[in-house]
């Protein structure tokens, strides 16, 4: 289903990703995880084409563009002058939805202005806005940094449902999050990846921090 | 048929998106609903293309700095990789520059200035898809008390504008064509100006132990040694080219960013009543020849009163 090969991400001299290998073959979620600085983002950001990098992404055998992919980053780029409201009618247009019947998964003042909102109810705007068109593939960057816990327990289970016909790429530090619902959990470490099968969750923390 | 109908939705998501991201240009400046703020800012603009047209004598040799504000909000927007969304991203921001511009474009077409015309249009065309940098970081030599030269340079990468001035002065030499040259020095007066545009967070003035008056001192002080060394290569080469005359001109490019940090503690606030006043005040000092200077002590006095304002009041 999705088949990931990278086999070179530089930026400038200093090398940041080398022989990144992932195939996923079935729908669910997956874990990223990695300490800071270690190319969680990047990896993210090649795989849909917003780094350039020495390699190419597969879904299904077509290449994944970002047109393709629901993507979340760490700290989404949004308007703040914008209302909810625009902000979503803004991305519906973006993303050329044709029917357009609003989900909202979180609750946000719709009618004010997005620079007078937290960082919590900014992302949970962002989410709102990605959510309204399926994806065969969802890329969530630390999607619950910033997040209460009521919305942390929302947005685990709308992942949940998604994840019965998509791939749910996430990276987080909380490890608790990961362990419990992850298929499959990779490490980022020393520009490389390794792969962790639900059996084997137990000896990532040994990997991650020897 | 079925074409058109593409077409015809194709053109509406097009003029949606723009009108988005005007809006979002506009609600920059004013507040939500402000319709009378939203056609002043137009109408104002449309006079100064106007006025660029009327006495386009005067301003031929500056009018690319119309154009330059492009350049800056390009650099800093934060909101392409939402945009790629749309795979003509590309023609989106094309279109969004050219709007924006287009009065003075229409300055340049009315003028019969095709090939400039041609030449903002390509330059907008490689700007857009200019490969994202990943430079190392240069360490610049200016003092740390107003931070924003730092961030300015490293943010719009104005470090790349003076290969450019350096041209133009040899261009100037070449052609013995002194305004090349006062415009060089326009420009590298308008460089300094930048940082005082921005604005420290007022937490910053309130725990700093200076008192108003030394905490002004400092920021004039930072103003006058950053743009001292952003003078140094364009003196070194008017140096190298003998142009003694112009040289001392090079004392008229302290004024305005000097002049800046002042109008910045007056309008703190209110950053575009600063960006009104700034340009007015300039432009009276020029076409009077430097007449409104003599309210400087005037006008220190109340960027003093309004700093302690923010340091005490507003506890």
């Amino acid at each position: 289903m999705l088949k990931i090969e990278i086999d070179q991400k530089k930026y400038g001299d200093k090398l940041i990703l080398e022989n990144i290998k992932i195939n996923i073959e079935k729908p669910g979620i997956y874990g990223v995880i990695g300490k800071n600085g270690h190319g969680k983002t990047t990896l993210f950001k090649c795989i849909l084409g917003l780094e350039k990098c020495k390699g190419s992404s597969f879904l299904n055998q077509e290449k994944l563009l970002l047109q393709n992919a629901g993507w979340v980053p760490t700290e989404p780029p949004i308007y703040d002058e914008l209302t909810a409201n625009e902000f979503y009618d803004f991305y519906t247009h973006l993303l050329d939805l044709k029917t357009f019947v609003f989900n909202e998964i979180f609750k946000v003042p719709e009618n004010q202005l997005i620079r007078e909102f937290s960082t919590g109810m900014k992302k949970k705007t962002y989410l709102n806005a990605v959510f309204q068109k399926d994806f065969l593939i969802y890329i969530l960057d630390e999607p619950f940094n910033g997040l209460d816990l009521e919305s942390n327990y929302l947005l685990m289970n709308y992942i949940r449902e998604l994840s019965k016909t998509s791939i749910v790429l996430i990276s987080s530090h909380i490890l608790e999050i990961l362990y419990k619902d992850c298929d499959k959990i990779f490490l980022l470490k020393d520009k490389n990846v390794q792969e962790f099968e639900k059996n084997e969750f137990s000896e990532i923390e040994k990997k991650l921090f020897s | 048929m079925l074409q058109t109908c593409n077409n015809d939705s194709f053109s509406r998501i097009l003029a949606t998106i723009l009108e988005y991201l005007f809006i979002i240009r506009f609600r920059k400046l004013i507040s939500k609903g402000d319709r009378i703020g939203i056609l002043l800012i137009i109408l104002l603009y449309l006079a100064a293309a106007f006025l660029v047209f009327k006495n386009y004598e005067h301003f031929r040799h500056y009018i690319l700095l119309f154009f330059l504000d492009v350049v800056g909000y390009h650099l800093q927007r934060s909101d392409i990789e939402i945009l790629r969304l749309r795979r003509n991203y590309k023609v989106i921001l094309f279109l969004e520059y050219l709007i924006y511009s287009l009065p003075f474009h229409l300055v340049l077409l009315f003028k019969e200035e095709y090939l400039l015309i041609g030449a903002i249009l390509v330059f907008n065309i490689l700007l857009i898809n200019a490969p994202k940098s990943n430079f190392k970081t240069i360490k610049y030599p200016f003092d740390l008390f107003n931070v924003y030269w730092h961030i300015n340079f490293r943010k719009y990468k104005l470090i790349f504008i003076f290969p450019f001035l350096a041209v133009l002065i040899y261009v100037a030499v070449e052609y013995k064509n002194q305004n090349l040259i006062y415009f060089v020095l326009l420009v590298l007066s308008l460089l300094a100006c930048m940082p005082s545009f921005e604005r420290e967070q007022i937490e910053e003035i309130k725990r700093n132990p200076f008192s108003a008056e030394k905490y002004l001192r400092y920021q004039l002080k930072n103003t006058f040694f950053n743009t001292f060394y952003i003078a140094i290569p364009i003196v070194v080469m008017l140096c190298c080219f003998r142009k003694w005359t112009e040289l001392m001109l090079i004392v008229i490019v302290f004024i305005a960013p000097l002049v800046n940090v002042v109008l910045k503690y007056i309008y703190f606030k209110n950053g575009l009543m600063h960006q009104i006043v700034f340009f007015l005040f300039i432009s009276s000092a020029i076409s009077l020849f430097g007449v409104p200077l003599i309210l400087m002590p005037f006008m220190l006095k109340k960027a003093v009163k309004n700093l302690n304002t923010i340091k005490y009041a507003e506890d």
